[in-house]
């Protein structure tokens, strides 16, 4: 706070490094208008191919509810022997992954040579509010990792799991170690009070929330709602940066109304983004209560279907992949967690930009996919 | 920045409920004599404005009674289509020709029956004109009048709260109300109350939130200011508007944060969020009250079949992984058969393919 005497000074030096002029905010307006001219005739212009996401071909290989399993179509004669089953999230759409042709993390690991699976959670209703973590872990991923070890013939799999997926996966692999060769997770909490021992401003707003809450208050919210609905989920996100998604709509837009190439990116992000399935209420339950409030799996303390989730049980190799910027899944929640593992071959690796900037973002792009590529082929021989 | 899950704000709930329901019950294939005439009669106060009544009288009704004759005005505007569902009889207008209770034995012999006590009751008319406003009007008529003698006769010989009055003449007579049919009525009228008061937390909830919000963008214009200072110290100047609109939400943001993220600020946020649950459940109850009343499936009731469901098909798939697999046995291949033969065999014609 300042105090009312410096004030009147201060707010006098303030106004001389503003040189803004009447002619120069006549300029200025003039310009927006013209891009927002432009933009608007550009917006009506692009053909739904444009502006499609997640087109990397591939097929429907397994179902069940509202899961699917695909398998993308390979890219190269004979791929590597050991298939990537990659995970996402159920708060957002696996499209994450395959964006835009240019900024697809599929795309890039088929061209490596990879033969790639990923699951699709679908989007669950109310009918599937009392779908559990295990229901997911021991049920779902089961078997689309069963379908692909006896389709490809290995007894193990390679497997990626992003962000929420990241920890499904991690259970997994705890769980069901005989069945996975390689564990790879990107933007995954592992220690969800990490951001306790490092709070950073405007970082771990999730992990803050979910701890201000009490355990019935998270039973309230569970009940209250059942499915906790995508768009409450995605109300969330934007109050992590209330201030930065005004001006994203407003100031930043009218900027990338004017390049055809900003404006697409612009456009299939919001597509995405909008996309966001409601999240099963005991999913909703057990994720806060038992990970967020009790941080319990590094703990070795969560219990999923009556079995304990051992992480120490994974002796595989390890990669970690955590972007330094992320501020929904805290760097201090996904970094040095080498220590929680079973496993002697843990890899940490670190991506510039924030938690959808490791899939999308033009320096993490460089990263990421080689990064991905390089490990695994070196531990598939 | 709104979502359609925000749906603590006033407005929002009207717009969901008035969307809603005759949505809801026009797909359902049910009769709503009284919707139609509801929206059309233009004397009829749509729900909004019942609601926004309600809400603007909300600060008066901390702790006390909701005003009766503004909650059964509400009330009867946001029931009106239901009114005649919910009354007995009004859906079920004798026919013209004046057979009646003989000639229909399941309503008719009721009517027949009662008839002398329903003559009694003073929505009757309404009901069987089929005017379900009205009828509405009338049929909380006699419950509202004993209630306001009620409170009008115990506030003088008593200083107790109104809140205790209405829980003695509930207690009284209550059961009375219940056996001349009013029972759901009185229901949703508790319910709806419940509902104001979760309405008004709710709004308190979001008034201490916005107010520690107002104070971070306060705390940001200062730190704009900071920033601006330092530029003109350092020669530097900002000669566009969007640039300096673009430092302001950089500093307020980082205000926005501090204050969000201080033990206040997670206080407040997590205070708004068990408000908008608390109002939420409220209105379930109240949807409750309405399905129960129409003998609808209530979402306590879905849930449970989903769960039973979910059970089901959990135990299934462990039935599944738990058998061995069977062999699959080859299946033996399709051999090419004449398609003249084959319709022969089946007793039938051949037909040229016209292709």
């Amino acid at each position: 706070m300042i105090n009312p005497a410096d004030k009147a000074m201060l707010a006098s030096r303030a106004a001389s490094a503003i040189a803004i002029t009447p002619a120069s905010v006549a300029k200025e307006l003039d310009d927006a208008r013209n891009k927002i001219a432009r933009g608007m005739a550009r917006l009506a212009e692009f053909s739904e191919d444009e502006l499609a996401i997640a087109t990397v071909p591939r097929e429907e290989v397994w179902r069940e509810d509202m899961v699917r399993l695909y398998r993308c179509t390979p890219v190269v004669e004979n791929p590597h022997a050991v298939p990537v089953l990659i995970t996402y999230a159920l708060v957002g759409r696996f499209q994450m992954i395959d964006l835009e042709a240019d900024r697809s993390l599929v795309r890039k690991l088929l061209a490596q040579g990879f033969d790639v699976y990923f699951v699709d959670w679908g989007t669950p209703g109310r009918a599937q509010r009392w779908l559990t973590i295990d229901d997911y872990v021991s049920g779902y991923l089961d078997r689309c990792v069963d379908y692909i070890r006896e389709r490809s013939g290995n007894d193990k799999i390679n497997m990626l799991g992003i962000c929420q997926g990241g920890v499904f996966t991690a259970c997994y692999a705890a769980l069901f170690p005989e069945k996975v060769r390689n564990l790879a997770f990107t933007v995954t909490p592992i220690d969800f009070h990490g951001d306790k021992r490092d709070p950073q401003t405007g970082s771990g707003y999730m992990n803050q929330w979910a701890r201000a809450l009490t355990p019935e208050d998270i039973d309230d919210l569970v009940d209250a709602y059942g499915a906790a609905p995508g768009s409450l989920v995605g109300f969330a996100f934007l109050m992590m940066n209330p201030l930065s998604n005004v001006t994203k709509y407003t100031i930043d837009l009218v900027d990338v109304l004017d390049d055809e190439a900003k404006l697409l990116n612009f456009l299939r992000m919001e597509r995405w983004i909008a996309d966001r399935p409601d999240h099963p209420g005991e999913v909703v339950r057990q994720w806060f209560k038992d990970l967020y409030q009790d941080n319990k799996l590094i703990k070795n303390e969560l219990v999923l279907g009556g079995r304990t989730v051992d992480l120490r049980a994974i002796t595989m190799p390890v990669l970690n992949i955590y972007a330094t910027g992320d501020t929904i899944i805290p760097v201090s929640c996904s970094k040095d967690v080498q220590q929680y593992f079973g496993t002697d071959d843990y890899t940490e690796v670190a991506v510039p930009g924030g938690h959808i900037g490791t899939f999308v973002g033009g320096k993490a792009q460089k990263i990421l996919a080689p990064t991905l590529s390089d490990w695994f082929k070196a531990r598939s021989g | 920045m709104n979502t359609p899950h925000d749906v603590s704000g006033v407005q929002a709930v009207v717009d969901f409920w008035t969307g809603m329901i005759p949505q809801f019950f026009g797909q359902l294939g049910v009769h709503l004599p009284g919707t139609a005439q509801a929206s059309s009669t233009s004397n009829a106060p749509p729900a909004y404005d019942w609601l926004a009544q309600w809400s603007s009288a909300m600060p008066q009704m901390a702790g006390k009674l909701p005003d009766g004759a503004s909650a059964t005005s509400a009330m009867q505007a946001m029931l009106a289509p239901w009114t005649s569902l919910l009354i007995p009889h009004a859906t079920t207008r004798e026919p013209s020709d004046g057979a009646t209770a003989a000639t229909a034995p399941s309503t008719g012999t009721m009517t027949a029956m009662f008839n002398p006590w329903a003559s009694a009751l003073p929505f009757m008319p309404a009901a069987q004109a089929g005017d379900a406003p009205s009828a509405m009007a009338a049929a909380m008529q006699p419950m509202q009048a004993a209630q306001q003698a009620w409170l009008e006769f115990m506030s003088r010989v008593s200083s107790a709260s109104p809140q205790t009055y209405m829980t003695g003449f509930d207690r009284a007579f209550g059961g009375l109300f219940d056996a001349l049919g009013f029972g759901p009525m009185r229901k949703l009228q508790a319910g709806l109350q419940e509902l104001a008061g979760a309405s008004l937390a709710q709004n308190q909830a979001r008034g201490a939130y916005a107010m520690l919000v107002q104070g971070a963008f306060a705390s940001g214009l200062e730190r704009l200011t900071l920033q601006l200072a330092k530029m003109a110290d350092a020669g530097e100047r900002v000669d566009s508007v969007l640039a300096l609109l673009k430092m302001w939400a950089v500093n307020t943001e980082q205000a926005v944060h501090e204050v969000l993220q201080s033990e206040g600020g997670l206080a407040a946020t997590a205070a708004m969020a068990r408000a908008g649950l608390a109002h939420r459940r409220k209105m379930q109850h109240v949807a409750g009250i309405v399905a129960d009343s129409l003998d609808m499936a209530t979402r306590r009731e879905l849930d449970e079949v989903y769960r039973e469901l979910h059970d089901l098909k959990r135990e299934l798939r462990a039935l599944r992984t738990a058998s061995p697999k069977p062999n699959p046995q080859p299946q033996p291949q399709p051999q090419p058969v004449d398609a003249a033969r084959a319709a022969k065999a089946r007793g039938g014609k051949s037909r040229r393919s016209s292709q």
